[in-house]
């Protein structure tokens, strides 16, 4: 579980700093494995306020050639699919969100060498890693992100202008997808955003929504309208995801330790954060629920219009629809909901979805609130009655017109949509316009 | 936070509002704290509050741009939101970070009564403009602050509602 890390050869003719490059070598952390008899909290009898806690749904394979640092909060229905050529390792603060893939090796991957790779050599650029993933310290994986060694995130780089701190933090937006590359320290991916085989992503630098970056060149140059550069807003806005993400850990580490079925199903959740004080159950047709054997994750105060019998009969698998930060959700009567389908918001009544919604697989519907007219409240997330939400498909900060189709691997930012609106498969829609086109 | 701009841009400009947006549109709705819950477990003890919250006089986009070597430009867009002094009393200003996962616990100092972020920027071919600038302003508006200020007798104000980044209103 030994790597070498070797400093990135070349510097971004871009990035106009003059900046530290971190040590050429460095050993992993031991960290900790997440074994049976670390699960949920990893170590278990850590102290709450440095614990790593994984939902109990999260999938751990080989979980001897997997390392977690301190304060890492792994959530529901993520795997960590590792083995012995392809360990994996996450850092420090980092978060594994609600159904993030991290994928040592594809099959067959994992017994390559470095240098016979099974003809992936071609691949092999600046990008290249060690077999497997390693995720530093500070790193984001937000919902819905996949991660396929070999790769490696957040550890060689340098620190930015923008982060006068040099603390480093990565953005892994929804969905988005590392494929076989690096990603130095202070870089991100947008939404449905993509950085594939053999590519660096150099410190300073953002892959924006829906693109796919394939090329060296197309990482360097922000003028191929690829990627931009981080701003300090980007670093303000990972930093308080962080910290959001390290009380995770720390409170359903209390929570679970309070009554250990509390972690799972449909149950509380953890409160006592500055953004969620309170525990709180669901509830079906009004009436709280706690259903510990339930197959899907349901947190904290969701209010369901469908009783618990009708919305198990029309759910698939590996739902999670989490209150932990924002609450209450209200939920309409589900016509269909599809397998890996994800919720979450921020503070207080700023995601309603209407009735006879139907969710395809992968979607995300995540509120927050957006301004609208000048004088009034900002708009919360809204999705109206009769919307279909094809596969993989993303609504985030917006509302969504009765009887409106998002298209397949879609992604919806910022906006109103007007009743009837339909959404092309794979179309990036941000602040009310085409943005671009999912690349991949 | 309290960064200080180039001295040799070449093209200033303020951008008055883009949506007309009036003081209550910068404020979100419903994030603040829940009243009458227990405070978490972990954070320091609070100040006393007093008063009300402070008000924005003026919050403002503003594009610096710089010709650069080959053709090419660097540029920044620095949103600034500056708010009222409390009856002139006040010691300083601290923010706090509301984003769409959540609020952070950090505490930012203010660079004086204003609040300042480099929102948007890039080098790229100068015949483009300042190229992705609409798309980095979208991506900045997911962050906001709630502000306070910290009074000469130690206590604060309550916290603002949250004050979205990029949002824009004019002094006066």
């Amino acid at each position: 579980m030994r790597r070498t890390l070797v400093a990135s050869g070349a510097a971004s003719a871009l990035l106009l700093t003059g900046l530290v490059s971190l040590s050429a070598t460095a050993a992993e952390p031991e960290g900790c494995h997440p074994t049976k008899e670390n699960r949920p909290v990893c170590q278990a009898g850590s102290p709450a306020e440095t614990a790593t806690f994984l939902d109990a749904t999260a999938k751990v394979k080989e979980p001897e050639h997997i390392s977690l640092a301190e304060h890492v909060y792994v959530g529901p229905f993520a795997e960590l699919i590792a083995d012995d050529d392809a360990p994996i390792s996450i850092g420090d603060e980092s978060n594994v969100q609600d159904n993030v893939l991290i994928l040592g090796a594809r099959d067959g991957d994992s017994d390559s060498d470095s240098d016979d790779d099974g003809g992936r050599e071609t691949v092999r650029g600046e990008g290249h890693a060690e077999p497997g993933v390693e995720i530093g310290d500070r790193v984001i994986l937000a919902h819905g992100v996949s991660v396929i060694g070999p790769a490696q995130i957040g550890v060689e780089g340098n620190d930015i202008p923008a982060d006068p701190a040099g603390d480093q933090e990565v953005f892994l937006s929804f969905s988005s997808q590392v494929d076989g590359a690096v990603l130095e320290r202070n870089t991100g991916v947008g939404a449905l955003g993509r950085v594939g085989p053999g590519v660096r992503l150099r410190s300073g630098f953002i892959v924006l929504p829906g693109k796919n970056v394939t090329t060296q060149t197309e990482a360097d140059d922000p003028a191929l309208g690829k990627v931009r550069l981080i701003n300090e807003a980007d670093v303000a806005f990972n930093e308080a995801v962080i910290e959001v993400n390290t009380a995770f850990a720390r409170e359903y580490t209390r929570l679970y330790r309070d009554n250990p079925s509390n972690v799972r199903g449909v149950n509380f959740d953890p409160g006592h954060t500055e953004f969620n004080h309170d525990r709180n159950l669901p509830s079906f047709a009004g009436q709280e629920k706690r259903v510990p054997g339930f197959r899907n994750r349901l947190i904290g105060d969701l209010n369901l219009i469908d009783t618990f019998s009708r919305f198990s009969s029309v759910s698939g698998a590996r739902i999670s629809l989490r209150a932990d930060e924002g609450e209450p959700f209200g939920v309409g009567l589900v016509d269909r909901m599809g397998d890996d389908v994800i919720f979450h918001a921020l503070e207080e009544a700023d995601l309603v979805v209407g009735d006879r919604v139907e969710y395809g697989d992968k979607v995300v519907v995540h509120g927050g609130g957006r301004v609208v007219v000048a004088g009034e409240p900002e708009e919360p997330t809204v999705v109206g009655d009769d919307v279909v939400l094809e596969d993989e498909s993303i609504v985030f900060r917006s509302t969504i017109g009765d009887g409106s189709v998002i298209g397949q691997r879609s992604v919806v930012v910022g906006s109103e949509l007007a009743p009837g609106t339909e959404v092309a498969p794979r179309t990036v829609i941000i602040n009310g316009v085409k943005f671009g086109d999912v690349e991949w | 936070m309290g960064r200080r701009l180039p001295p040799h841009h070449v093209h200033p400009r303020s951008i008055a509002l883009l949506t007309g947006l009036g003081l209550s549109a910068l404020l979100l709705v419903g994030c603040a704290a829940p009243a009458g819950t227990a405070q978490p477990e972990t954070s320091p003890a609070e100040p006393v509050e007093a008063g009300e919250p402070v008000e924005v006089v003026e919050a403002l986009l503003n594009d610096e741009m710089t010709t650069e070597q080959n053709g090419r430009m660097s540029w920044t867009t620095t949103w600034r939101a500056c708010f009222e002094q409390y009856g002139g009393n006040t010691t300083r200003f601290e923010a706090q970070a509301v984003t769409t996962e959540g609020s952070g616990t950090s505490l930012r100092k203010l660079d004086g009564q204003c609040l300042e972020l480099d929102i948007a920027s890039g080098v790229n071919d100068a015949a483009a403009g300042m190229l992705g600038r609409d798309i980095q302003l979208a991506e900045a508006s997911t962050l906001a602050y709630r502000v306070r200020a910290v009074l000469d007798d130690g206590t604060v104000t309550p916290w603002t509602e949250p004050v979205r980044v990029g949002a824009t209103k004019p002094s006066g």
